[in-house]
Protein backbone atom coordinates (compact mmCIF):
# COMPACT_ATOMS: atom_id res chain seq x y z
CA UNK A 1 0.00 0.00 0.00
CA UNK A 2 1.37 3.38 -0.92
CA UNK A 3 1.86 5.66 2.00
CA UNK A 4 0.10 8.98 1.58
CA UNK A 5 2.17 12.09 2.03
CA UNK A 6 1.72 13.65 5.44
CA UNK A 7 -0.72 16.50 5.02
CA UNK A 8 0.39 18.94 7.70
CA UNK A 9 4.08 19.34 6.74
CA UNK A 10 3.13 19.55 3.10
CA UNK A 11 0.63 22.33 3.78
CA UNK A 12 3.17 24.15 5.91
CA UNK A 13 5.74 23.86 3.12
CA UNK A 14 3.38 25.23 0.52
CA UNK A 15 2.12 28.07 2.71
CA UNK A 16 5.65 29.07 3.69
CA UNK A 17 6.82 28.99 0.08
CA UNK A 18 3.89 31.15 -0.95
CA UNK A 19 4.44 33.66 1.85
CA UNK A 20 8.13 33.78 0.99
CA UNK A 21 7.45 34.40 -2.68
CA UNK A 22 4.89 37.05 -1.86
CA UNK A 23 7.16 38.89 0.55
CA UNK A 24 10.04 38.77 -1.93
CA UNK A 25 7.78 40.22 -4.56
CA UNK A 26 6.64 42.99 -2.19
CA UNK A 27 10.22 43.74 -1.22
CA UNK A 28 11.35 44.06 -4.80
CA UNK A 29 8.98 46.99 -5.23
CA UNK A 30 10.19 48.72 -2.07
CA UNK A 31 13.34 50.76 -2.33
CA UNK A 32 15.86 49.89 0.34
CA UNK A 33 16.58 52.86 2.58
CA UNK A 34 20.22 53.43 1.83
CA UNK A 35 22.42 54.27 4.72
CA UNK A 36 25.23 56.75 4.23
CA UNK A 37 27.77 54.71 2.34
CA UNK A 38 30.93 56.28 3.68
CA UNK A 39 31.27 56.77 7.41
CA UNK A 40 28.25 55.82 9.42
CA UNK A 41 28.72 55.71 13.13
CA UNK A 42 31.32 56.23 15.78
CA UNK A 43 31.34 54.08 18.88
CA UNK A 44 32.10 55.67 22.22
CA UNK A 45 35.82 55.77 22.95
CA UNK A 46 35.60 53.09 25.61
CA UNK A 47 33.78 50.71 23.35
CA UNK A 48 36.47 51.25 20.75
CA UNK A 49 39.25 50.55 23.27
CA UNK A 50 37.48 47.45 24.57
CA UNK A 51 36.86 46.14 21.06
CA UNK A 52 40.58 46.51 20.43
CA UNK A 53 41.27 44.29 23.46
CA UNK A 54 42.05 47.29 25.66
CA UNK A 55 44.82 48.33 23.29
CA UNK A 56 44.50 52.05 22.52
CA UNK A 57 47.08 51.94 19.74
CA UNK A 58 45.09 49.28 17.97
CA UNK A 59 41.91 51.29 18.53
CA UNK A 60 43.67 54.27 16.90
CA UNK A 61 44.69 52.18 13.91
CA UNK A 62 41.25 50.63 13.44
CA UNK A 63 39.62 54.05 13.45
CA UNK A 64 42.42 55.30 11.21
CA UNK A 65 41.67 52.66 8.58
CA UNK A 66 38.04 53.75 8.55
CA UNK A 67 39.09 57.32 7.87
CA UNK A 68 41.56 56.26 5.18
CA UNK A 69 39.23 54.04 3.19
CA UNK A 70 36.43 56.62 3.02
CA UNK A 71 36.35 58.14 -0.45
CA UNK A 72 36.65 61.90 -0.17
CA UNK A 73 34.73 62.62 -3.36
CA UNK A 74 31.57 60.88 -2.10
CA UNK A 75 31.51 62.47 1.33
CA UNK A 76 28.82 64.82 2.56
CA UNK A 77 28.79 67.23 5.49
CA UNK A 78 27.36 64.54 7.78
CA UNK A 79 30.21 62.21 6.77
CA UNK A 80 32.72 64.87 7.66
CA UNK A 81 31.10 65.29 11.07
CA UNK A 82 31.62 61.56 11.68
CA UNK A 83 35.14 61.72 10.32
CA UNK A 84 35.89 64.64 12.64
CA UNK A 85 34.67 62.60 15.60
CA UNK A 86 36.77 59.62 14.52
CA UNK A 87 39.85 61.77 14.09
CA UNK A 88 39.38 63.35 17.50
CA UNK A 89 39.18 59.83 18.93
CA UNK A 90 42.36 58.76 17.15
CA UNK A 91 44.11 61.85 18.47
CA UNK A 92 43.05 60.79 21.92
CA UNK A 93 44.03 57.12 21.55
CA UNK A 94 47.38 57.92 20.00
CA UNK A 95 48.19 61.61 19.51
CA UNK A 96 51.46 60.62 17.83
CA UNK A 97 49.64 59.10 14.84
CA UNK A 98 51.14 60.78 11.79
CA UNK A 99 48.45 60.03 9.19
CA UNK A 100 45.79 61.27 11.54
CA UNK A 101 47.07 64.81 11.98
CA UNK A 102 48.04 65.03 8.34
CA UNK A 103 44.59 64.03 7.08
CA UNK A 104 42.92 66.20 9.69
CA UNK A 105 44.93 69.20 8.51
CA UNK A 106 44.23 68.50 4.86
CA UNK A 107 40.50 67.67 4.99
CA UNK A 108 38.68 68.75 8.12
CA UNK A 109 39.03 72.56 8.18
CA UNK A 110 37.96 72.82 4.54
CA UNK A 111 34.80 70.91 5.28
CA UNK A 112 33.42 72.79 8.24
CA UNK A 113 35.27 70.90 10.96
CA UNK A 114 37.75 73.51 12.06
CA UNK A 115 37.43 72.73 15.78
CA UNK A 116 38.23 69.06 15.27
CA UNK A 117 41.24 69.94 13.11
CA UNK A 118 42.47 72.27 15.83
CA UNK A 119 42.04 69.59 18.50
CA UNK A 120 43.89 66.94 16.50
CA UNK A 121 46.73 69.28 15.59
CA UNK A 122 47.07 70.62 19.10
CA UNK A 123 47.44 67.12 20.51
CA UNK A 124 49.83 66.10 17.74
CA UNK A 125 51.95 69.22 18.30
CA UNK A 126 52.21 68.48 22.01
CA UNK A 127 53.03 64.78 21.55
CA UNK A 128 55.27 64.88 18.48
CA UNK A 129 57.97 67.06 19.97
CA UNK A 130 60.37 66.04 17.20
CA UNK A 131 58.05 67.04 14.34
CA UNK A 132 57.46 70.60 13.15
CA UNK A 133 54.64 69.87 10.69
CA UNK A 134 51.76 69.73 13.19
CA UNK A 135 52.67 73.18 14.52
CA UNK A 136 53.00 74.45 10.98
CA UNK A 137 49.52 73.18 10.06
CA UNK A 138 48.17 74.49 13.35
CA UNK A 139 49.57 77.93 12.53
CA UNK A 140 48.04 77.72 9.05
CA UNK A 141 44.59 77.16 10.59
CA UNK A 142 44.92 80.50 12.34
CA UNK A 143 46.31 82.18 9.26
CA UNK A 144 43.77 80.96 6.74
CA UNK A 145 40.62 80.05 8.62
CA UNK A 146 40.69 82.52 11.50
CA UNK A 147 42.34 85.21 9.38
CA UNK A 148 44.73 85.72 12.28
CA UNK A 149 48.21 85.83 10.73
CA UNK A 150 49.89 86.99 13.95
CA UNK A 151 48.81 83.93 15.98
CA UNK A 152 49.58 81.71 12.99
CA UNK A 153 53.08 83.15 12.79
CA UNK A 154 53.55 82.59 16.52
CA UNK A 155 52.98 78.85 16.09
CA UNK A 156 55.30 78.79 13.08
CA UNK A 157 58.04 80.32 15.19
CA UNK A 158 57.36 77.74 17.93
CA UNK A 159 58.06 75.08 15.30
CA UNK A 160 61.45 76.52 14.31
CA UNK A 161 63.52 74.75 17.06
CA UNK A 162 62.09 71.41 15.88
CA UNK A 163 63.48 71.82 12.37
CA UNK A 164 66.77 69.99 11.81
CA UNK A 165 68.33 71.94 8.96
CA UNK A 166 69.13 75.62 8.89
CA UNK A 167 67.58 76.24 5.48
CA UNK A 168 64.16 75.03 6.55
CA UNK A 169 64.47 77.06 9.73
CA UNK A 170 65.07 80.17 7.68
CA UNK A 171 62.21 79.32 5.33
CA UNK A 172 59.84 78.90 8.26
CA UNK A 173 60.96 82.15 9.86
CA UNK A 174 60.59 83.86 6.51
CA UNK A 175 57.00 82.66 6.12
CA UNK A 176 56.23 83.81 9.66
CA UNK A 177 57.71 87.22 8.90
CA UNK A 178 55.63 87.57 5.71
CA UNK A 179 52.48 86.60 7.59
CA UNK A 180 53.11 89.20 10.27
CA UNK A 181 54.18 91.90 7.81
CA UNK A 182 51.59 91.55 5.07
CA UNK A 183 48.65 90.01 6.90
CA UNK A 184 46.40 87.52 5.13
CA UNK A 185 46.92 87.03 1.40
CA UNK A 186 45.06 84.48 -0.70
CA UNK A 187 48.13 83.77 -2.83
CA UNK A 188 50.12 82.81 0.28
CA UNK A 189 47.43 80.39 1.36
CA UNK A 190 47.42 78.86 -2.14
CA UNK A 191 51.20 78.38 -1.97
CA UNK A 192 50.84 76.56 1.37
CA UNK A 193 48.19 74.19 0.05
CA UNK A 194 50.21 73.56 -3.13
CA UNK A 195 53.19 72.65 -0.94
CA UNK A 196 51.00 70.25 1.06
CA UNK A 197 49.82 68.62 -2.18
CA UNK A 198 53.35 68.17 -3.49
CA UNK A 199 54.35 66.69 -0.14
CA UNK A 200 51.62 63.99 -0.36
CA UNK A 201 51.94 60.65 -2.11
CA UNK A 202 50.38 60.50 -5.58
CA UNK A 203 46.69 59.61 -5.65
CA UNK A 204 43.25 60.96 -4.82
CA UNK A 205 44.45 62.75 -1.76
CA UNK A 206 47.04 64.77 -3.64
CA UNK A 207 44.52 65.55 -6.39
CA UNK A 208 42.07 66.79 -3.79
CA UNK A 209 44.66 69.15 -2.31
CA UNK A 210 45.57 70.38 -5.78
CA UNK A 211 41.95 71.23 -6.45
CA UNK A 212 41.84 73.13 -3.16
CA UNK A 213 45.01 75.02 -4.11
CA UNK A 214 43.65 75.77 -7.58
CA UNK A 215 40.49 77.27 -6.07
CA UNK A 216 42.64 79.59 -3.98
CA UNK A 217 44.69 80.53 -7.05
CA UNK A 218 41.46 81.31 -8.95
CA UNK A 219 40.21 83.35 -6.03
CA UNK A 220 43.48 85.24 -6.00
CA UNK A 221 43.00 86.08 -9.69
CA UNK A 222 39.43 87.20 -9.07
CA UNK A 223 40.52 89.37 -6.16
CA UNK A 224 43.28 90.89 -8.30
CA UNK A 225 40.78 91.66 -11.04
CA UNK A 226 38.35 93.18 -8.51
CA UNK A 227 41.18 95.44 -7.29
CA UNK A 228 41.91 96.52 -10.84
CA UNK A 229 38.18 97.14 -11.39
CA UNK A 230 38.06 99.43 -8.36
CA UNK A 231 41.08 101.37 -9.58
CA UNK A 232 39.69 101.77 -13.04
CA UNK A 233 36.06 102.64 -12.26
CA UNK A 234 36.35 103.98 -8.72
CA UNK A 235 33.61 101.67 -7.44
CA UNK A 236 33.07 98.02 -6.44
CA UNK A 237 31.98 95.45 -9.01
CA UNK A 238 28.35 94.47 -8.46
CA UNK A 239 28.53 91.03 -10.02
CA UNK A 240 31.43 88.76 -10.85
CA UNK A 241 30.48 89.04 -14.51
CA UNK A 242 31.41 92.75 -14.36
CA UNK A 243 35.05 91.67 -14.20
CA UNK A 244 34.67 89.76 -17.47
CA UNK A 245 32.71 92.48 -19.25
CA UNK A 246 35.35 95.06 -18.19
CA UNK A 247 37.89 92.85 -19.96
CA UNK A 248 39.84 92.13 -16.75
CA UNK A 249 39.30 88.36 -16.99
CA UNK A 250 38.65 86.15 -20.01
CA UNK A 251 36.02 84.19 -18.03
CA UNK A 252 34.95 83.42 -14.46
CA UNK A 253 37.08 80.45 -13.37
CA UNK A 254 35.29 77.10 -13.13
CA UNK A 255 35.38 75.60 -9.65
CA UNK A 256 35.97 71.83 -9.83
CA UNK A 257 34.37 71.38 -6.40
CA UNK A 258 31.17 72.91 -7.75
CA UNK A 259 30.87 75.57 -5.01
CA UNK A 260 31.85 78.55 -7.11
CA UNK A 261 32.73 82.10 -6.12
CA UNK A 262 30.71 85.15 -5.18
CA UNK A 263 31.11 88.74 -4.02
CA UNK A 264 30.80 89.61 -0.35
CA UNK A 265 29.13 92.79 0.96
CA UNK A 266 32.27 94.85 0.35
CA UNK A 267 32.51 93.66 -3.26
CA UNK A 268 35.49 91.36 -2.65
CA UNK A 269 35.42 87.93 -4.34
CA UNK A 270 35.14 85.05 -1.83
CA UNK A 271 34.79 81.27 -1.98
CA UNK A 272 31.29 79.92 -1.60
CA UNK A 273 30.89 77.58 1.34
CA UNK A 274 27.96 75.77 -0.31
CA UNK A 275 27.06 74.98 -3.89
CA UNK A 276 24.89 77.70 -5.48
CA UNK A 277 21.14 77.05 -5.33
CA UNK A 278 19.72 75.95 -8.68
CA UNK A 279 17.03 78.39 -9.91
CA UNK A 280 13.59 76.74 -10.03
CA UNK A 281 12.56 75.65 -13.49
CA UNK B 1 66.48 18.19 55.20
CA UNK B 2 69.20 20.34 53.62
CA UNK B 3 68.49 18.72 50.32
CA UNK B 4 64.90 19.97 50.26
CA UNK B 5 65.48 23.09 48.10
CA UNK B 6 67.52 21.04 45.65
CA UNK B 7 64.81 18.44 45.47
CA UNK B 8 62.24 21.18 44.89
CA UNK B 9 64.34 22.53 42.02
CA UNK B 10 64.83 19.11 40.51
CA UNK B 11 61.15 18.24 40.55
CA UNK B 12 60.32 21.71 39.27
CA UNK B 13 62.70 21.15 36.39
CA UNK B 14 60.84 17.96 35.54
CA UNK B 15 57.60 19.91 35.39
CA UNK B 16 59.27 22.60 33.28
CA UNK B 17 60.50 20.06 30.76
CA UNK B 18 57.24 18.16 30.56
CA UNK B 19 55.44 21.50 30.28
CA UNK B 20 57.66 22.63 27.42
CA UNK B 21 57.13 19.38 25.58
CA UNK B 22 53.36 19.44 26.05
CA UNK B 23 53.20 23.15 25.23
CA UNK B 24 54.97 22.80 21.91
CA UNK B 25 53.02 19.71 20.93
CA UNK B 26 49.59 21.07 21.77
CA UNK B 27 47.06 21.65 19.01
CA UNK B 28 45.91 24.96 20.41
CA UNK B 29 49.47 26.25 20.50
CA UNK B 30 49.87 25.50 16.84
CA UNK B 31 46.51 27.07 15.99
CA UNK B 32 47.20 30.25 17.91
CA UNK B 33 50.69 30.45 16.53
CA UNK B 34 49.38 30.26 13.00
CA UNK B 35 46.89 32.98 13.96
CA UNK B 36 49.82 35.11 15.16
CA UNK B 37 51.63 34.62 11.88
CA UNK B 38 48.46 35.56 9.98
CA UNK B 39 48.07 38.69 12.08
CA UNK B 40 51.59 39.73 11.23
CA UNK B 41 50.58 39.27 7.60
CA UNK B 42 47.70 41.66 8.29
CA UNK B 43 50.15 44.09 9.88
CA UNK B 44 52.18 43.97 6.68
CA UNK B 45 49.10 44.69 4.58
CA UNK B 46 47.91 47.45 6.90
CA UNK B 47 51.10 49.35 6.09
CA UNK B 48 49.68 49.94 2.62
CA UNK B 49 46.82 51.93 4.12
CA UNK B 50 49.14 54.63 5.33
CA UNK B 51 50.03 57.46 2.97
CA UNK B 52 52.72 58.96 5.21
CA UNK B 53 54.28 56.31 7.42
CA UNK B 54 53.60 52.74 6.21
CA UNK B 55 56.38 51.20 8.31
CA UNK B 56 55.13 52.84 11.50
CA UNK B 57 51.57 51.65 10.91
CA UNK B 58 52.72 48.11 10.06
CA UNK B 59 54.86 48.09 13.19
CA UNK B 60 52.02 49.48 15.29
CA UNK B 61 49.47 46.92 14.11
CA UNK B 62 52.13 44.20 14.33
CA UNK B 63 52.88 45.06 17.96
CA UNK B 64 49.19 44.80 18.77
CA UNK B 65 49.13 41.44 16.99
CA UNK B 66 52.13 40.16 18.93
CA UNK B 67 50.61 41.24 22.23
CA UNK B 68 47.28 39.64 21.35
CA UNK B 69 48.91 36.39 20.24
CA UNK B 70 51.17 36.12 23.27
CA UNK B 71 48.27 36.67 25.65
CA UNK B 72 46.15 34.12 23.81
CA UNK B 73 49.02 31.61 23.76
CA UNK B 74 49.47 31.99 27.51
CA UNK B 75 45.79 31.44 28.14
CA UNK B 76 45.76 28.29 26.03
CA UNK B 77 48.95 26.99 27.59
CA UNK B 78 47.52 27.39 31.08
CA UNK B 79 44.44 25.60 29.83
CA UNK B 80 46.49 22.78 28.39
CA UNK B 81 49.27 22.43 30.96
CA UNK B 82 47.31 23.03 34.15
CA UNK B 83 43.54 23.30 33.85
CA UNK B 84 43.08 20.24 31.67
CA UNK B 85 45.44 18.14 33.79
CA UNK B 86 43.33 18.97 36.81
CA UNK B 87 40.12 18.41 34.90
CA UNK B 88 41.15 15.02 33.60
CA UNK B 89 42.73 14.03 36.90
CA UNK B 90 46.06 13.46 35.12
CA UNK B 91 47.55 15.64 37.81
CA UNK B 92 47.01 12.89 40.36
CA UNK B 93 49.76 10.85 38.67
CA UNK B 94 52.17 13.77 38.96
CA UNK B 95 51.28 14.50 42.56
CA UNK B 96 51.37 10.84 43.58
CA UNK B 97 55.16 11.17 43.81
CA UNK B 98 56.58 12.85 46.86
CA UNK B 99 56.77 16.28 45.24
CA UNK B 100 55.38 19.53 46.50
CA UNK B 101 52.42 20.97 44.71
CA UNK B 102 54.16 24.33 44.64
CA UNK B 103 56.92 22.83 42.51
CA UNK B 104 54.28 21.74 40.00
CA UNK B 105 52.89 25.28 39.73
CA UNK B 106 56.31 26.94 39.70
CA UNK B 107 57.56 24.47 37.09
CA UNK B 108 54.54 25.00 34.91
CA UNK B 109 54.81 28.77 35.16
CA UNK B 110 58.47 28.67 34.23
CA UNK B 111 57.64 26.48 31.25
CA UNK B 112 54.95 28.99 30.31
CA UNK B 113 57.41 31.84 30.55
CA UNK B 114 60.05 30.09 28.45
CA UNK B 115 57.46 29.22 25.82
CA UNK B 116 56.34 32.87 25.83
CA UNK B 117 59.88 34.09 25.27
CA UNK B 118 60.32 31.61 22.43
CA UNK B 119 57.04 32.66 20.78
CA UNK B 120 57.88 36.34 21.29
CA UNK B 121 61.24 35.94 19.58
CA UNK B 122 59.77 34.08 16.61
CA UNK B 123 56.83 36.48 16.18
CA UNK B 124 59.21 39.42 16.69
CA UNK B 125 61.50 38.20 13.91
CA UNK B 126 58.52 37.76 11.58
CA UNK B 127 57.28 41.26 12.38
CA UNK B 128 60.75 42.64 11.78
CA UNK B 129 60.75 41.05 8.35
CA UNK B 130 57.24 42.36 7.58
CA UNK B 131 58.20 45.92 8.56
CA UNK B 132 61.39 45.81 6.51
CA UNK B 133 59.44 44.68 3.45
CA UNK B 134 56.56 47.12 3.74
CA UNK B 135 56.55 50.47 2.01
CA UNK B 136 58.85 49.41 -0.80
CA UNK B 137 61.15 52.25 -1.71
CA UNK B 138 59.16 54.94 0.11
CA UNK B 139 61.40 56.80 2.56
CA UNK B 140 59.52 57.95 5.63
CA UNK B 141 60.42 61.29 7.09
CA UNK B 142 60.42 59.77 10.57
CA UNK B 143 61.82 56.27 10.41
CA UNK B 144 61.17 53.44 12.86
CA UNK B 145 63.91 52.03 15.14
CA UNK B 146 64.17 48.29 14.75
CA UNK B 147 67.08 47.60 17.10
CA UNK B 148 66.95 47.70 20.90
CA UNK B 149 63.75 49.80 20.96
CA UNK B 150 61.94 47.15 18.93
CA UNK B 151 63.06 44.28 21.13
CA UNK B 152 62.31 46.20 24.30
CA UNK B 153 58.72 46.57 23.11
CA UNK B 154 58.56 42.82 22.37
CA UNK B 155 60.00 42.09 25.83
CA UNK B 156 57.32 44.33 27.35
CA UNK B 157 54.59 42.34 25.60
CA UNK B 158 56.14 39.06 26.76
CA UNK B 159 56.09 40.31 30.36
CA UNK B 160 52.52 41.54 29.90
CA UNK B 161 51.52 38.09 28.64
CA UNK B 162 53.33 36.45 31.55
CA UNK B 163 51.26 38.49 34.02
CA UNK B 164 48.10 37.33 32.26
CA UNK B 165 49.45 33.75 32.30
CA UNK B 166 50.11 33.96 36.04
CA UNK B 167 46.61 35.26 36.66
CA UNK B 168 45.11 32.48 34.60
CA UNK B 169 47.27 29.94 36.43
CA UNK B 170 46.02 31.27 39.74
CA UNK B 171 42.43 30.88 38.61
CA UNK B 172 43.20 27.36 37.34
CA UNK B 173 44.58 26.47 40.77
CA UNK B 174 41.32 27.25 42.51
CA UNK B 175 38.67 26.82 39.85
CA UNK B 176 36.70 23.65 39.37
CA UNK B 177 35.28 24.86 36.06
CA UNK B 178 37.84 24.19 33.38
CA UNK B 179 37.09 27.10 31.03
CA UNK B 180 37.16 29.68 33.82
CA UNK B 181 40.94 30.31 33.60
CA UNK B 182 40.55 31.04 29.90
CA UNK B 183 37.51 33.31 30.24
CA UNK B 184 38.67 35.23 33.32
CA UNK B 185 42.21 35.43 31.96
CA UNK B 186 40.94 37.06 28.76
CA UNK B 187 38.81 39.51 30.74
CA UNK B 188 41.81 40.30 32.95
CA UNK B 189 44.00 40.92 29.90
CA UNK B 190 41.51 43.39 28.42
CA UNK B 191 40.77 45.13 31.72
CA UNK B 192 44.44 45.45 32.66
CA UNK B 193 45.30 46.84 29.26
CA UNK B 194 42.37 49.28 29.23
CA UNK B 195 43.07 50.51 32.76
CA UNK B 196 45.72 52.98 31.60
CA UNK B 197 43.35 54.49 29.05
CA UNK B 198 40.61 54.73 31.69
CA UNK B 199 42.85 56.47 34.21
CA UNK B 200 44.05 58.83 31.49
CA UNK B 201 40.48 59.60 30.41
CA UNK B 202 39.38 60.39 33.94
CA UNK B 203 42.53 62.37 34.70
CA UNK B 204 41.83 64.58 31.70
CA UNK B 205 38.36 65.35 32.97
CA UNK B 206 36.43 62.82 30.81
CA UNK B 207 35.71 65.43 28.12
CA UNK B 208 34.14 67.72 30.69
CA UNK B 209 31.74 65.11 32.08
CA UNK B 210 32.14 65.94 35.77
CA UNK B 211 29.45 63.53 36.87
CA UNK B 212 31.31 60.64 35.24
CA UNK B 213 34.57 61.65 36.91
CA UNK B 214 32.87 61.97 40.29
CA UNK B 215 31.27 58.52 40.11
CA UNK B 216 34.10 56.53 38.52
CA UNK B 217 37.21 58.19 39.90
CA UNK B 218 36.97 56.53 43.36
CA UNK B 219 36.17 53.17 41.75
CA UNK B 220 39.14 53.32 39.38
CA UNK B 221 41.28 54.62 42.25
CA UNK B 222 40.39 51.46 44.15
CA UNK B 223 40.66 49.07 41.20
CA UNK B 224 44.20 50.16 40.41
CA UNK B 225 45.34 48.58 43.67
CA UNK B 226 43.91 45.24 42.60
CA UNK B 227 44.56 45.27 38.87
CA UNK B 228 47.96 45.99 37.34
CA UNK B 229 48.05 48.67 34.64
CA UNK B 230 49.30 46.48 31.80
CA UNK B 231 49.46 49.43 29.37
CA UNK B 232 52.53 50.49 31.37
CA UNK B 233 54.39 47.56 29.81
CA UNK B 234 53.71 48.92 26.34
CA UNK B 235 56.89 50.66 25.17
CA UNK B 236 56.15 50.71 21.47
CA UNK B 237 56.50 54.48 21.15
CA UNK B 238 60.25 54.12 21.40
CA UNK B 239 60.44 51.93 18.29
CA UNK B 240 57.72 53.82 16.43
CA UNK B 241 58.48 57.44 17.26
CA UNK B 242 61.90 57.38 18.94
CA UNK B 243 60.30 58.46 22.20
CA UNK B 244 62.19 56.44 24.79
CA UNK B 245 60.28 55.74 28.01
CA UNK B 246 61.80 57.15 31.18
CA UNK B 247 64.16 54.80 33.05
CA UNK B 248 62.13 55.27 36.21
CA UNK B 249 58.88 54.40 34.50
CA UNK B 250 60.35 51.24 32.97
CA UNK B 251 61.93 50.14 36.24
CA UNK B 252 58.74 50.56 38.23
CA UNK B 253 56.56 49.00 35.56
CA UNK B 254 58.76 45.89 35.43
CA UNK B 255 58.89 45.76 39.23
CA UNK B 256 55.11 46.11 39.39
CA UNK B 257 54.64 43.28 36.90
CA UNK B 258 57.11 40.90 38.58
CA UNK B 259 55.67 41.62 42.01
CA UNK B 260 52.16 40.98 40.72
CA UNK B 261 53.28 37.68 39.22
CA UNK B 262 54.82 36.85 42.63
CA UNK B 263 51.57 37.62 44.42
CA UNK B 264 49.56 35.51 41.98
CA UNK B 265 51.90 32.52 42.10
CA UNK B 266 52.11 32.62 45.88
CA UNK B 267 48.33 32.82 46.19
CA UNK B 268 47.99 30.01 43.65
CA UNK B 269 50.33 27.70 45.56
CA UNK B 270 48.56 28.45 48.84
CA UNK B 271 45.19 27.59 47.38
CA UNK B 272 46.53 24.64 45.44
CA UNK B 273 48.22 23.07 48.46
CA UNK B 274 44.88 22.87 50.25
CA UNK B 275 42.88 21.75 47.29
CA UNK B 276 41.25 18.36 47.40
CA UNK B 277 40.87 16.35 44.24
CA UNK B 278 37.79 14.22 44.38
Amino acid sequence: MRRSLPLLPLTALLVSALVFGWSQQRLSTLRQESADPELLIVLPRFAQVLLAGGDRYLAANLAGFRVLVAETQYMKASDYAVQAKLQRDIAWFNPLHEDNYYIAAALLPWNGELDAAQYVLRRASAARRFDWYPLFHYGFLFYHFHRDPATGAKHLLEAVPRVNNVQDQWALQNVAAIWIEKGYQTGNAATMVEAMAEDSPAGNFRNYLRVRAQRLRDLERLQGAAGAYRERFGRQPERLDDLVSAGLLPAIPQDSLGMGFSLDASGTPVLNANPPVEPPR
Amino acid sequence: MRRAPLFFLATMLEFVLSGLRAGLRGRSFQAVFILGVLMIGIAYLSGFFSPRHPKTVALDVGFSAVRFSLVLLNLFWVQELVAREIDRRVILFSLAYPVSRASFLAGRFLALFLLTILAAVVLGLLLLLAVLLVGGGYVQEFDVSLGAPFWSAIAGFALDAAVVGAFSLCIAALSTVSVLPLALGAAFAVAGKALGATIDYLARGADGDEELVASYDPLVGFVRWLLPDLSRLDWREWAMYQLAPGGDAVFWSVTMAIAYIGVLLAAASLVFARREFS
